[in-house]
């Protein structure tokens, strides 16, 4: 079945069409459900709204431009709107850092599994907007629209996450380095 | 150390999730298809609002045009003298026969009492209908005693005349058995020991189906009783032709009662529906509550204890009858709504902080409430509440939501009943205005408003539904107690509030008749 086969079943609420994009679709939007969320629980849960939400709202898809990312935005907003509800959104300056360093750090081989647990790791509002911004690709100006910031804590907030994420890389690897 | 080892972080993490994928557990996918199955629910509830006031309109809609095609001579003296012909045997023979009408007629009796009664009652009240004096005596003693109160019986002056007076009539509005005004003829004929029982028997079955069904159309969206519906009006057609079969057999009767059919056509012409517009003054108090789970407030809130609280509405009414069961009806009403929200507790903090959902007027520093337990006891570093100063307040502390809309209904109203104690089926639309609109703190040593909520529509709808009960004083004088069930459709400007305003009232008042 074509793509837009499955959408316009999809649309009339064809239960089988449903399960066929949830297994067409699933894995993509299960990882950035683990890149927003704080563990594999949350995220499950954030996939799980995700996909009631899709459902729902495929109606309004217009086929202008893509599904997958239509499919994606969905998603993220989701998770967002979770931590909107959390307050997590720290407008109070917390002195501005530039976030045009060039963080480096080495990269030796460096398990996935950790990476993502680093990420996982991070207070929620570094870990959205380093998400957002660096695997995701929005701006700082979407990133800021998105969360409820302004532009300069999305920059603050994405060199504190760097900062956390290269001290943390920096330690994994010495620590293999002793083996 | 090998430089070339040394990597941008971002690159980092940009090539390493690029192709990065996850299989969630297959306790996700059965989560899915139960909260679908759950929605699919839902969603039926909702629609049967739509449906009942939807039929209700359509019904009423439906018989004012099959008033209207079937009846077009309702007022024209001219149908009765053509009616001369096909008269009947003459009202000489009197109601003795009464006692031996079967059950099935008995609701057509007990039409025909009430349309003595009320024929009664107009002349008691000093109504223009100069016929009155016509009443025969045989027809004030057509009070069967033992007839049942469900009856079918008219409201409309002009009919209830008609009926009494002159069952020449009949012959023509047989063949119409929708037509109200028939049954108190069709009765008249019976009561009057007319030995054509089966025709008149089949309007009588025709209009006590009809009635059945009306009820069970408006009771029930079930797809079973509709058929029922086709299935019971399918035997109309056969039995109109029954009914004028029988009908022309009659025609060589009475034809000394033309003269007096001249007479009464004469009076009848007089008889046109006056008193078609109401004026009702209205209180109900309201109960405003929402179908879904979320908050109108902030969807953090969605999960608090929330409760619908009652206020006062006021407001009148004006409506116009179409025929003697259906009228149309507007006004205009201020409605009073509110909602309140607990299990929050307070802070202050500067305005970009607050709720999304107020305005705060230009405040720098805001009151803001959040869930309980998100301030004390969130004390991990860098906790997103750090910049809110926790407020203190005792009691126990809400957050209120007052709404006031001046509400335009446009409504139809089917008379189901219509003696004394009448029962009506309301259904229709109701366009409301955004009025006043508040959002507040209350506590026991706290009001504070905190500014007006921002995502309310300015111009919203609701669909109602409802039964009305009234009961008359008077002929022009009635008491109306109305239960109204009003879903608001589109009350939020930001569609993705997860809340489904509805509100119950109780509308009382007294209706003037002119």
């Amino acid at each position: 079945m074509t793509l837009n086969e499955l959408i316009i079943l999809c649309k009339k609420q064809d239960a089988k069409a449903q399960g066929e994009l949830y297994n067409r679709y699933s894995n993509v939007l299960f990882s950035i459900c683990l890149r927003y969320s704080p563990n594999y629980v949350e995220a499950e849960d954030s996939l799980q709204d995700a996909f009631i939400t899709i459902f729902k709202k495929i109606e309004q898809f217009k086929d202008k431009g893509s599904f997958e990312g239509w499919m994606k935005r969905v998603t993220v907003n989701t998770v967002l709107q979770k931590y909107r509800k959390k307050r997590v959104f720290d407008i109070r300056d917390e002195g501005q850092l530039e976030d045009e360093v060039d963080e480096q750090v080495e990269d030796n081989d460096i398990p996935l599994d950790f990476l993502l647990e680093i990420i996982q790791q991070l207070p929620d509002r570094y870990r959205l907007v380093f998400t957002m911004y660096v695997m995701d690709g929005y701006s700082h100006k979407e990133v800021a629209d998105m969360l409820g910031i302004t532009d300069g804590t999305s920059k603050s907030n994405l060199a504190r996450a760097r900062a956390i994420l290269k001290t943390k890389i920096e330690d994994y690897n010495s620590a293999k380095e002793e083996k | 150390m090998n430089m070339s080892d040394k990597k941008n972080i971002d690159q980092l993490f940009k090539e390493r999730f690029k192709d990065f994928e996850a299989a969630p557990s297959p306790q996700v996918w059965e989560n899915i298809q139960s909260q679908m199955a759950e929605k699919k629910e839902d969603r039926k509830v909702i629609p049967l609002w739509w449906k009942l006031g939807g039929i209700a309109a359509l019904l009423a809609l439906l018989l004012t045009v099959g008033n209207a095609v079937f009846n077009p001579f309702d007022q024209e003296p001219s149908m009765v003298t053509e009616d001369v012909e096909n008269v009947k045997e003459a009202d000489s023979e009197t109601n003795t026969d009464a006692p031996i009408i079967s059950d099935t007629e008995e609701s057509v009796i007990a039409s025909e009492e009430n349309t003595s009664e009320q024929t009664i009652e107009k002349s008691d009240g000093a109504s223009e209908n100069s016929s009155n004096k016509n009443i025969k005596p045989e027809d004030k003693t057509l009070q069967i005693k033992n007839a049942p109160q469900n009856t079918i019986a008219n409201e409309n002056t002009e009919t209830k005349v008609r009926g009494k007076t002159d069952s020449r009539v009949i012959e023509k509005n047989k063949i119409a058995a929708q037509k109200q005004g028939e049954m108190a003829v069709a009765a008249s004929d019976i009561t009057k020991g007319k030995k054509v029982p089966s025709a008149n028997k089949v309007d009588a079955d025709i209009l006590v189906k009809k009635t059945e069904t009306t009820i069970a159309v408006t009771n029930e969206e079930n797809t079973k009783d509709k058929n029922a519906m086709v299935t019971d009006t399918a035997p109309t057609s056969e039995t109109t032709v029954a009914a004028t079969e029988d009908s022309s057999e009659n025609k060589k009767q009475s034809i000394f009662d033309a003269i007096e059919a001249t007479e009464t056509a004469a009076v009848t012409v007089k008889n046109k529906p006056k008193n078609r517009w109401e004026v009702a003054p209205n209180l109900a108090p309201v109960y405003y509550n929402t179908l879904s789970e979320g908050s109108s407030i902030d969807p953090m809130f969605a999960d608090n204890s929330q409760n619908g609280d009652v206020n006062l509405s006021y407001g009148v009414q004006v409506s116009y009858a179409i025929t003697d069961r259906l009228s149309v009806r507007s006004g205009v009403s201020n409605v009073d709504l509110s909602y309140a929200t607990g299990n929050i507790e307070l802070a202050t903090g500067p305005a970009d902080l607050g709720l999304r959902s107020i305005n705060y007027n230009n405040k720098s520093i805001v009151t803001i409430p959040v869930d309980k337990g998100s301030i004390t006891s969130n004390s991990a570093p860098g906790n997103p509440f750090d910049n809110l100063t926790p407020k203190s307040a005792s009691g126990n502390v809400q957050l209120v939501q007052n709404i006031t809309y001046y509400e335009v209904p446009v409504e139809l109203k089917y008379a189901l009943f219509n003696n004394k104690f009448g029962i009506n089926v309301l259904g229709g639309f109701s366009t409301l205005f955004l009025g006043n609109n508040e959002v507040s703190i209350e506590a026991d040593n706290l009001n504070e408003s905190l500014g007006e909520a921002n995502n309310l529509s300015n111009v919203s709808f609701t669909t109602n539904v409802g039964l009305g009960f009234d009961y008359k004083i008077s002929k022009k004088f009635k008491f109306n107690i109305e239960p109204m069930f009003k879903y608001q459709l589109n009350p939020y400007t930001d569609s993705s509030v997860d809340f489904k305003p509805y509100y119950l009232g109780v509308y009382t008042g007294f209706s003037f008749k002119f």
